[in-house]
């Protein structure tokens, strides 16, 4: 059959992609080495943090004097700390910590690094300069020392800690965003929406953004590998969530000053914290390696 | 090239002055009235009259503008203010815990380049060799493991089972260099470990990338030994993009030198910091703030002209 005989009537809705459609990239992201069991951590660990309630053999927060630092056992498969509460409840609720933190950091730095890097790209000139030159100060704080001083300022609780560690993603994003955008901005169909007097806002919002989420997917993914670590990390220096709250990083503080009594509290809130950064980092290059295969083994 | 550092200077002094800015600016998030902040951490023990005086002293009570320039011709000269803390000059305290973090970090850069280096160029020239494959594996772990965790699994191992070397604790190379060896050894790697990482990972993809490069095929076809090919083409041009990544490690191993110094009990100014963030001790997160920012900064410029001096291609862009 020819081309001609089959034509798109005009003013027919446009042609949409099958509903099963996101299933084709999603295969082509597990063909990517390791990415399935990177994916399949991060789904456990969303699942146990979601049913943290139902599947906890104990109370996180229940004290027993008598049980106070007991080795693994059939019990407390993980042990149980200096206060006698259960190591495996503790991990099961401080994987919601982690990833309430994660998820809330990198939302609001998308949010602002997405909204701040397309105008940024769109309308260039001075606000372009401008904004980039706050991004490059934004930059020149180190993540954990900016994270720092912004709970100095706003004080330790969870809400705080997601602006601080997000603060940081927010040039990143900008930055992709931007030069994505740069390129977007010149494409035909920008052209042609702007001859028929599309307004820049609907511009931005209606044919850029779209065009421009790709590699925001992958900065977000390796986003929250970092907001993880940046957690467990202000939690450690014991300036993040605080006690009685179980996070990651909180457990592992405490476990140090215990390291010669009860070697166990350290191994298991470090190897999650570890495994969970690990696989958002995979699957962050898996997915650069599925959306944009000209950066495909670059690193 | 003088041209090309000067352009690079003036391109540096807007950055400078946001940084400051921002620095500054941390004070007007605070909650609260600042002037308490900066005088007494937060609590609120001087009377109206003494709060107006202390206001007027640090020109809290003119237009924003104005009082970061003040604050920024009093830092200037050095005074970044009383710490709530301890009552010491935060400018005095600063000069006392950054030659221990210096020390630290660059003794932590020097092993981690010593290792990554070698292991970055192998790990390309043998590409997908089990050599390859398990450096790999280390770069990539490396980057994922909280350094708080490896420092933990060494005291561990290297303290506690094998009694090696002594958990925690500080000693100036100038007093005991042996003893300063011995208690900086876990400390540097665990900060190296990161940085080591990277550093491998950027030699590799670099090595990698000047390996397919025509003047090595000349080089391989005019029949040259590969160790000569190796050093004198490829690592030559590889190492470029490494002296960038090193330059831009500044900032991580200052980041990562807050926990490493809180872990071993090193007075740093990483310490100095997470002090003063559980004291709610503002003119010193300030003082810290300002000074990481400041070598950060500092480190991309330097790094940037290191760049061009050593790639004459940069500086006529």
């Amino acid at each position: 059959m020819s081309e001609e005989a089959t034509p798109i009537a005009v003013g027919a809705p446009p042609l949409r992609p099958l509903a099963l459609g996101w299933l084709q990239p999603l295969g082509r992201l597990l063909r990517v080495r390791l990415a399935g069991p990177a994916l399949g951590f991060i789904l456990l660990v969303v699942a146990v943090a979601l049913l943290a309630p139902v599947v906890s053999p104990y109370d996180p927060l229940a004290q027993d004097a008598d049980l106070s630092l007991h080795p693994p056992s059939l019990a407390h498969p993980f042990g149980t700390d200096q206060l006698g509460r259960d190591v495996l409840a503790r991990m099961l609720y401080g994987a919601r910590v982690a990833l309430a933190v994660s998820l809330g950091a990198v939302s609001f730095g998308v949010a602002l690094g997405l909204t701040l890097g397309i105008v940024s790209g769109y309308v260039r000139g001075v606000l372009d300069e401008v904004l980039m030159r706050m991004m490059d100060a934004i930059v020149a704080f180190p993540g954990l020392i900016l994270a720092l001083a912004l709970m100095a300022a706003l004080g330790p609780d969870l809400r705080n800690v997601i602006i601080a560690i997000g603060v940081a993603n927010v040039p990143w994003v900008a930055r992709v965003v931007r030069s994505q955008t740069l390129s977007v901005r010149e494409r035909d169909y920008i052209l042609a929406a702007r001859s028929m007097g599309a307004h820049h806002g609907r511009i931005m919002l209606r044919h850029v953004f779209p065009n421009v989420l790709a590699p925001v997917i992958v900065q977000s993914t390796l986003g929250m590998g970092y907001a993880v670590l940046a957690e467990a990390g202000l939690s450690f220096l014991g300036v993040g969530v605080q006690p009685p709250t179980p996070t990651w990083g909180g457990m592992l503080r405490f476990a140090f000053g215990l390291l010669h009594q009860a070697p166990w509290l350290s191994l298991v809130p470090g190897a999650a914290i570890f495994l969970l950064v690990l696989s958002f980092n995979i699957l962050g290059d898996a997915l650069r390696d599925v959306l944009d295969p000209r950066l495909r083994g670059s690193l | 090239m003088q041209a090309y550092i000067l352009r690079r200077l003036l391109q540096a002094l807007p950055l400078l002055v946001l940084v400051t800015f921002a620095t500054y600016s941390l004070i007007l998030i605070l909650p609260g009235d600042p002037v308490l902040a900066l005088f007494t951490g937060g609590e609120a023990t001087l009377d109206q009259e003494q709060l107006a005086a202390a206001r007027a002293k640090l020109g809290l009570d003119k237009p924003v503008p104005l009082q970061y320039l003040l604050w920024l011709k009093r830092a200037l000269g050095g005074d970044l203010g009383v710490s709530t803390q301890t009552g010491l000059e935060v400018t005095e305290e600063l000069s006392k815990r950054l030659p221990v973090t210096a020390q630290l970090g660059l003794t932590a850069l020097f092993f981690s380049l010593l290792v990554s280096l070698p292991a970055g160029v192998l790990s390309a020239v043998w590409r997908n060799s089990l050599l390859d494959r398990v450096i790999t594996v280390f770069a990539v772990a490396g980057a994922a493991m909280p350094s708080f965790w490896i420092g933990m699994l060494l005291i561990l191992l290297l303290s506690v089972r094998l009694r090696l070397l002594p958990p925690v604790g500080y000693e100036s190379f100038l007093e005991d260099p042996l003893r300063a060896l011995k208690l900086m050894a876990m400390p540097c790697l665990v900060l190296g470990w990161q940085a080591a990482a990277v550093i491998t990972r950027q030699t590799r993809s670099a090595v990698l990338e000047v390996l397919r490069e025509d003047y090595v095929r000349t080089a391989y076809a005019k029949g040259l030994r590969s160790l000569r090919v190796l050093g004198l083409h490829v690592l030559r041009n590889a190492l470029l993009p490494v002296v960038t990544v090193v330059g831009l490690l500044v900032g991580p191993l200052l980041a990562g030198a807050v926990i490493v110094e809180q872990m071993f009990a090193i007075p740093g100014v990483g310490r100095l910091l997470v002090a003063a963030v559980l004291a709610q001790d503002f003119p010193t997160v300030q003082g810290v703030v300002l000074v990481v920012a400041l070598a950060v900064v500092t480190a991309n410029l330097l790094t940037d002209l290191a760049y061009a001096a050593l790639d004459p291609r940069i500086r006529y862009r």
